[in-house]
């Protein structure tokens, strides 16, 4: 390095970063957005796994479905340490007239092991809370309980068979933070209130969990050896605390991803104005460079001097977005931190930091370079004559391999340091291959322009020959300001989508009711409450039941379930348990894709029908065969068709993985399930009915929850908006660059229009026709991009129905053309701002 | 007196629109023979578009002839590439400009003292204050370009074109855009530097009296030498 490239970049930085705002909000908002994804992931995910334990409730704990711990399970967890039992069940809770399904958790005088409920409003200690008070057990509830049955604490409530008083008001359950909870109705009961009601025998549906606190020197791996040698065949597996976080972890690990390559698309997107500001400033450096030239200097110097200069400041731009993105958890804890449950952990996190400040600055190199090279090699013979494009269009191939070179190191880099690689280097790919074609588009638009320009007349003429011309926006503009568009409108697109499935789809073909615990013995006298109350029992589109049991799969093709086999889609099948059912007839809607279905009447060895996608994902074909665990029981049933499910409509039974031949299952007299489409109306005479004959049938809503998921869904698709926000402010700031660095080369051009006669008003309007057309291309192949592109995700990833969003799209098509309009209009006021004589007398 | 600079059967030609068929192409320089002996100052004299600045262009090696030979202190210069003519020019070949050219984000000083950083010769801040003080400009030197009138820049040129005693200078129209008086000043200051220095100077120009003041005037019309 000499010292006339580090003089050379001294005296041009002295003079501040005018000129370079662009060239820093582009690299510090990208970097901005990648450090802050790292920055809130590893807040979030640390936090978690400090606070795994709690999440957990214990150091180990172990669950069985349908039955209690057996005594050697027990004794095996007291061997451990410290035991606490807590059993998850769904019952009718009824209060005053209301009667509502109600998530209840009944728990030991040992709960919890670790942390304290947090209780307010009556009783503060939870477990003298939950004792009993005369002929009524305590009950704790939370806020959504209080305002469903429209009670307050000293209230008689029944939860199921249990007669209940509301003694506090539960806050916050310790091993509750970071789950996403049930939108609905919450209890605790104490557990013995729930043994003498009888709610608790075998075959009833209910988890029961042991949860251990290890005693001094107990590991979890010792732990975990005896249970598997002590318990081999039961079907359960003893779970530590990562195990609690692990969905958790993996949902943080997947926005990471996503917020990451949003962060890249932003600086994807923004590299359009490093590579302008830095082609504006080089420009401007032309003459001196070509001076350089002519005293010896050769084209390294030059070229140390503007990395020298220009790495100074790519350096300046990722700090600032790093500094941001390192605040990110700390502002998000400040303003939203109390709403959000997930543990946080806040810190500075230096190995996200390292990689947006590297981030950000392979992008600079990679948008810089190319005009760098460009630079060092302008002839000295530009001093004598003006090199046309054609002569200087081109970067040295030395610094477009750098080039290159750096934007493989970014994908590379963003790549290998994914959660999710694939999920990043095919979004990468695609983020690449549509700033190709927006990049083809604009050389398209530069050529029909000039095609154009040649038959318009007037006014269009000048507007097209500027924008086919060799000052043309179309490069610019079109690539970095569709590629924000594009996902802009992907995101709308899909959430539009998606909010339609859960408002209109969702609610025309989902029942309103669903019955659970329908005794086996009852179905009859449950069918006649329904009957009576106008629901057509025999009409499969507005009413259909089906037994439900649940199973564990415990043997494929005759060998031992190992879960790692199954494909990754598909492990929902294997892992805990999975509902089936029993059917002589398949029920309506039933597909077959593969196999034949038993004779109705059918009463041979076990067969099975697989959901088609399942069958693929576990591996097992017509005539292969299948073990379950039911009911304590283990059974083996033959494949004998494969079914294709459509899992959005009206169904049940027909839409589990497993449905079984008859014959064999009746025996456990299984308690049903049913659905059923009903007016509101109906359903509250409905559920009052079901009150008064069959206490123990819950009833589920889906209403209120589909509208609660739609409110939720609103809530997370603003704040996806808001990060796909970020793109397109990426392309907006690169749309203000390009005004700004026109608004200087327009000025002549301007003046010359003016001294042959042009008004102002003219002038206005050709710029912002001229801005307007480029932005409204611009807009319009984003938005077919991202309006094509949310269709497989819409149809394949969420399995919904697709339909254009064309009043989204168009919306953002005239967005994007009106505010290119108006700063097109303001590039003329500023062209105008001197007069004619002024601009043509300066050299 | 040995050669400082030979131009033998030189062509420059420029295509045109019309590519490579030959068609629109524009012949800048046709066949010139040029030579400038070492110390002495050469005008080159000729209406617009002569083609007075693309002999000096050709000349410095800032342009490759289309055809013909061009050695520059000694050299054949036709197969350079552009790294090896800049190492050529380093300290030995200079030239000032119409439009003065300075660095505008340096000072005054700083213009002078990079040719010499460039051309890696020892004592380079002395060098650069006695030819700030030979065009008197001293008490300038810390200015900014945008700080000086058009005389004063170009004096700045003037002592940055001879601060290195080059071999060769070449002036292209120096005084061109400058009033009487200032112009007066610079070309005395040209002269009498590049004279006391024993620099070839090869002077473009359309001003009579400045070419009058050369050791040999030739002139140039329509790419030839006449």
């Amino acid at each position: 390095m000499n010292s006339v490239s580090v003089k050379l970049a001294r005296s041009e930085l002295s003079r501040g970063f005018k000129g370079f705002w662009i060239y820093l909000a582009c690299l510090a908002l990208g970097t901005a957005a990648i450090a802050a994804a790292g920055s809130v992931t590893e807040t979030f995910s640390r936090g978690v796994a400090s606070e795994a334990r709690t999440l957990l409730g214990a150091d180990a704990q172990f669950t069985t479905s349908q039955r209690r711990p057996a005594a050697e399970e027990r004794a095996f967890a007291e061997s451990l340490g410290a035991v606490s039992e807590t059993v998850s069940l769904d019952v009718m809770g009824a209060a005053k007239d209301v009667r509502a399904q109600v998530d209840v958790r009944a728990v030991d005088g040992d709960y919890p092991l670790i942390g304290d409920a947090v209780l307010s409003g009556g009783e503060t200690d939870l477990q003298a809370a939950l004792a009993r008070r005369g002929d009524r057990w305590g009950v704790v509830v939370t806020q959504s309980f209080l305002d469903t049955f429209g009670v307050a604490v000293g209230d008689a409530v029944d939860i199921g068979p249990v007669a209940g008083v509301v003694t506090a008001r539960l806050d916050l359950s310790p091993d509750r933070i970071g789950t996403p909870g049930t939108f609905g109705p919450e209890a605790m009961v104490a557990l013995d209130a729930m043994v003498d009601a009888e709610r608790l025998t075998p075959g009833q549906l209910f988890r029961s969990s042991l949860r251990i606190l290890f005693k001094p020197g107990q590991t979890f791996a010792a732990a975990e050896v005896t249970f598997n040698t002590s318990f081999p065949d039961e079907g359960t597996r003893l779970r530590g605390p990562e195990d609690a976080v692990d969905g958790l972890q993996n949902l943080l690990q997947t926005l990471n991803s996503f917020l990451a390559v949003i962060g890249i698309a932003a600086l994807v997107a923004g590299g359009v104005g490093v590579a302008q500001a830095t082609a504006a400033f080089l420009d401007s450096r032309r003459q001196s460079i070509a001076v350089l030239k002519v005293f010896g200097a050769d084209a390294a110097t030059i070229r140390t001097a503007y990395l020298l200069q220009l790495g100074v400041l790519a350096i300046v731009g990722a700090l600032a977005g790093t500094a941001l993105g390192a605040a990110a958890p700390y502002l998000l804890a400040a303003f939203a931190g109390g709403a959000i449950p997930i543990p946080q952990a806040l810190a500075l996190y230096p190995a996200a930091l390292f990689k947006a400040l590297t981030l950000g600055m392979l992008a600079a190199a990679v948008f810089a370079l190319p005009a760098i090279g460009q630079a060092r090699a302008t002839r000295p013979a530009s001093l004598f004559r003006r090199i046309g494009d054609a002569e200087r269009n081109s970067a040295p191939w030395l610094e477009r391999v750098w080039a290159i070179g750096a934007a493989g190191a970014l994908a590379g880099l963003a790549v290998a340091t994914s959660y999710r690689p694939a999920l990043t280097a095919m979004i990468l790919v695609g983020a690449i291959v549509t700033a190709g074609v927006f990049v083809a588009a604009a050389a398209l638009v530069k050529w029909l322009a000039q095609a154009a320009s040649t038959s318009a007349r007037g006014f269009w003429r000048l507007a097209l020959a500027n924008l086919g011309g060799p000052g043309s926006l179309a490069p610019t503009i079109v690539p970095s300001l569709g590629l924000g568009l594009a996902l802009l409108v992907l995101v709308v697109s899909v959430q539009t989508n998606l909010i339609r499935q859960i408002t209109a789809t969702a609610p025309a073909n989902a029942p309103s009711l669903v019955f659970s615990q329908i005794p086996n013995a009852k179905v009859g006298d449950f069918n006649s409450v329904l009957t009576a109350n106008g629901i057509d029992t025999e009409n499969p589109d507005r009413y259909r039941q089906a037994p439900f049991l649940l199973a564990r799969v415990t043997a494929l093709k005759g060998k031992p379930l190992v879960e790692a086999d199954v494909a990754e889609s598909e492990r929902w099948v294997v892992r805990g348990e999975t509902s089936v059912t029993y059917f002589g007839e398949p029920p309506p809607d039933t597909v077959l894709v593969a196999g034949s279905w038993w004779a109705a009447d059918y009463a041979g060895p076990l067969l099975v029908s697989v959901e088609a996608d399942a069958a693929k994902g576990l591996g097992v074909g017509v005539g292969d065969t299948v073990g379950f665990r039911i009911a304590g029981r283990d059974v083996t049933a033959t494949v004998t068709s494969l079914r294709k499910v459509d899992w959005g409509t009206f169904g049940i039974g027909s839409n589990t993985a497993f449905i079984l031949s008859p014959g064999t299952l009746e025996a456990a007299n299984p308690a049903y399930v049913a659905i059923a489409k009903a007016a509101p109306e109906q359903e509250s005479a409905i559920i009052a009915a079901l009150g008064t004959d069959l206490r123990e049938v819950v009833v589920f809503q889906t209403r209120p929850a589909l509208e609660t998921a739609a409110r939720l869904f609103g809530q997370i698709a603003l704040a996806v908006n808001g990060a796909a926000g970020i793109v397109t402010l990426a392309g907006l700031l690169v749309l203000l660059g390009t005004f700004a660095s026109l608004a200087r080369k327009r000025r002549r051009e301007a003046a010359l229009l003016k001294v042959f006669g042009a008004s102002r008003s003219e002038i206005l309007r050709l710029y912002a026709t001229e801005f307007a057309v480029a932005a409204g291309i611009a807009a319009l192949v984003g938005t077919l991009i991202g309006v094509g592109a949310s269709w497989p995700i819409v149809t394949y990833v969420f399995e919904a129905t697709w339909t254009l969003p064309w009043q989204p799209a168009s919306a953002v098509i005239l967005a994007a053309i009106s505010v290119s309009a108006i700063g097109g209009a303001i590039v003329g006021v500023s062209t105008l701002s001197r007069t004619p004589a002024d601009v043509l007398r300066t050299p | 007196m040995a050669e400082a600079l030979r131009l033998t059967g030189v062509w420059l030609t420029f295509q045109g629109a019309a590519g490579a068929d030959g068609a629109g192409a524009l012949d800048v320089l046709k066949g010139v023979d040029f030579v400038a002996e070492a110390g002495e100052s050469v005008a080159v004299v000729g209406p617009s578009g002569s083609g007075k600045s693309s002999l000096i262009a050709v000349a410095a090696g800032l342009e490759r002839a289309s055809r013909g030979e061009v050695t520059l202190l000694g050299e054949r210069i036709e197969t350079y590439g552009e790294d090896q003519l800049a190492k050529l020019r380093r300290g030995r070949v200079s030239m000032v400009f119409q439009s003065f050219h300075l660095l505008e984000t340096m000072t005054a000083f700083d213009n002078v003292r990079a040719p010499l950083e460039i051309a890696r010769l020892d004592k380079v801040d002395a060098r650069a204050k006695a030819a700030l003080d030979a065009v008197g400009l001293s008490a300038r030197r810390l200015h900014y370009p945008g700080q000086l009138s058009g005389g004063e820049r170009q004096r700045v040129a003037v002592a940055r074109a001879l601060a290195s005693d080059p071999a060769l200078v070449f002036a292209d129209e120096p005084t061109g855009n400058l009033d009487a008086e200032s112009g007066r000043v610079v070309a005395d200051l040209l002269f009498s530097i590049a004279r006391d220095r024993g620099s070839t100077l090869v002077i473009v120009t359309h001003d009579a009296d400045l070419a009058a003041r050369a050791g040999r005037t030739v002139h140039m019309r329509d790419g030839h030498i006449v």
